[in-house]
C-alpha cells in the first residue's frame, strides 16, 4: 500500500466495459469528498430500487468498497458517479437474483416459508408500492434523469444500453410511471 | 404522442417538477412536457422521502476496511500459491513412490521375505538384490516425503 493512497489495480465487476486499461488512484481526500456527495443520494436510489433501508445499508458499503478496488478511467465527477451507480445497481441485481435463487430452494422445502419482517412492509408506502410496479431498468432510467439530473450518455452507462436509446426508453418509462399513478390517484390528472 | 419527445423534455426533467419563467409558458401548451414535469414532481417527493434513518458509515470508515480488504485479497492470493505449489510437490513425491515401488517392487518384497525368514545378515550385507543404490533412493525418498507434508504437520499443531 503506498500512502495515503489505494492502488486501484483490481477489477471487480463482471462487465468488461467497466475496466480500464490503465490503473487509476484515488486519494483519501478526493474520496472523502466523492463521498459526502453521493453517498446520501445513493442511498436513496438503492432504498428506493429494493425497498428496505437495511439492504441499501449494506449495498451502499458493498458498493463503495467495489468502487475503491475499480480502475478509474477518468476523475470526472459525473463519470465517477455513473461508475458508481452502476456498481449500486449492479450489486442490486445480484441479490436479486441470489434472493431468487433462495426463494426457489425454499420453496421446494415445505415448511420452511420465508416470512417478511413487519418493518419492511412499513416501509413500503404507497409511493413505493407505485415505484415498484416498475421494471428494475425503468426505475433507474427514471431515477438517475429525475433525481441525479443525469444527461442521457451517464444513464446509458448506468443502464447499460445506447444513449440513443435512452432518450425513447425514458419517454416509455415515463410514460408508464403516468399511467399508473393516475391509477394510484397519485398525479395532478388522477386527483381530479 | 412522438417518442422522441420535446426540445424542453430534459430542461423539464432536471426541473424537478418547479417549473418557472418562459419554461412554464411553454409546458402549458404542450402535453409531452406536462405528463414530464408530473412525473418530475412525483420523483423529486419521492427523493424527499428518501432519507436515511442512522447515519451513514464515515468515508474514513470505509477507506479503512477497503485497505484492510485489499490486504487481506492479497493474502488470499498468496495462500492460494502455495497451496497450488504444495498440490504439485504432494503429486511428484507420489509420483517418485510409485515410480520407485513398481521398479523396485520384486526387490523389496524379497527383501522383506529375507527379514522376516531371519536372514538379517545376508539382507545387510548385500547378498540380497538390496544395493546401496537402492537404499539411498529409499534415503531420498523419505526426506522428500518428510519435507513436503513438515509444513502441513506444523501448521497443524
Amino acid at each position: 500500500m503506498r500512502g495515503r493512497e489505494l492502488a486501484l489495480d483490481t477489477a471487480v465487476i463482471g462487465n468488461s466495459s467497466e475496466t480500464a486499461q490503465t490503473p487509476a488512484l484515488i486519494s483519501e481526500a478526493h474520496f472523502e469528498q466523492f463521498y459526502r456527495r453521493n453517498s446520501e443520494g445513493l442511498w436513496a436510489y438503492l432504498y428506493r430500487m429494493g425497498g428496505d433501508a437495511s439492504l441499501a445499508d449494506d449495498v451502499l458499503q458493498k458498493a463503495f468498497y467495489r468502487f475503491l478496488r475499480t480502475p478509474l478511467r477518468s476523475a470526472e465527477e459525473a463519470q465517477l458517479r455513473g461508475l458508481l451507480y452502476k456498481i449500486g445497481t449492479n450489486l442490486m441485481h445480484d441479490h436479486w437474483r441470489s434472493e431468487k435463487r433462495e426463494k426457489n430452494w425454499r420453496t421446494a422445502m415445505p415448511g420452511d416459508e420465508p416470512s417478511v419482517p413487519a418493518s419492511d412492509s412499513a416501509l413500503r408506502n404507497d409511493m413505493q408500492k407505485v415505484f415498484d410496479r416498475l421494471k428494475p431498468q425503468e426505475r433507474t432510467l427514471l431515477w438517475m434523469a429525475h433525481v441525479e439530473g443525469a444527461d442521457h450518455r451517464e444513464v446509458a452507462e448506468v443502464v447499460g444500453v445506447k444513449e440513443n436509446s435512452v432518450k425513447v426508453m425514458l419517454f416509455r418509462a415515463r410514460a408508464k410511471l403516468g399511467r399508473l399513478l393516475a391509477d394510484a390517484g397519485l398525479s395532478p390528472e388522477g386527483k381530479r | 404522442m412522438n417518442e422522441n419527445g420535446c426540445a424542453y423534455e430534459e430542461a423539464v426533467t432536471r426541473s424537478g417538477g418547479a417549473i418557472e419563467g418562459p419554461l412554464a409558458e411553454h409546458v402549458r401548451g404542450c402535453q409531452s412536457c406536462q405528463e414530464n414535469a408530473a412525473v418530475a414532481g412525483w420523483m423529486t417527493q419521492l427523493r424527499a422521502q428518501s432519507r436515511p434513518r442512522k447515519g451513514l458509515p464515515t468515508p474514513e470508515m470505509l477507506w479503512l476496511k477497503s485497505r484492510v480488504m485489499q490486504i487481506q485479497d492479497a493474502q488470499l492470493r498468496a495462500v492460494d500459491t502455495i497451496r497450488i505449489v504444495h498440490v504439485i510437490v504432494y503429486g511428484f513425491v507420489g509420483l517418485c513412490w510409485s515410480v520407485f515401488l513398481t521398479w523396485k517392487g520384486s526387490a523389496i518384497s524379497q527383501w522383506f521375505g529375507d527379514i522376516r525368514s531371519g536372514h538379517f545378515v545376508s539382507a545387510i550385507t548385500g547378498s540380497s538384490p538390496i544395493s546401496i543404490s537402492f537404499l539411498l533412493m529409499l534415503g531420498a525418498l523419505i526426506c522428500m516425503t518428510v519435507v513436503a507434508t513438515l509444513p502441513a504437520i506444523l501448521a497443524e499443531e
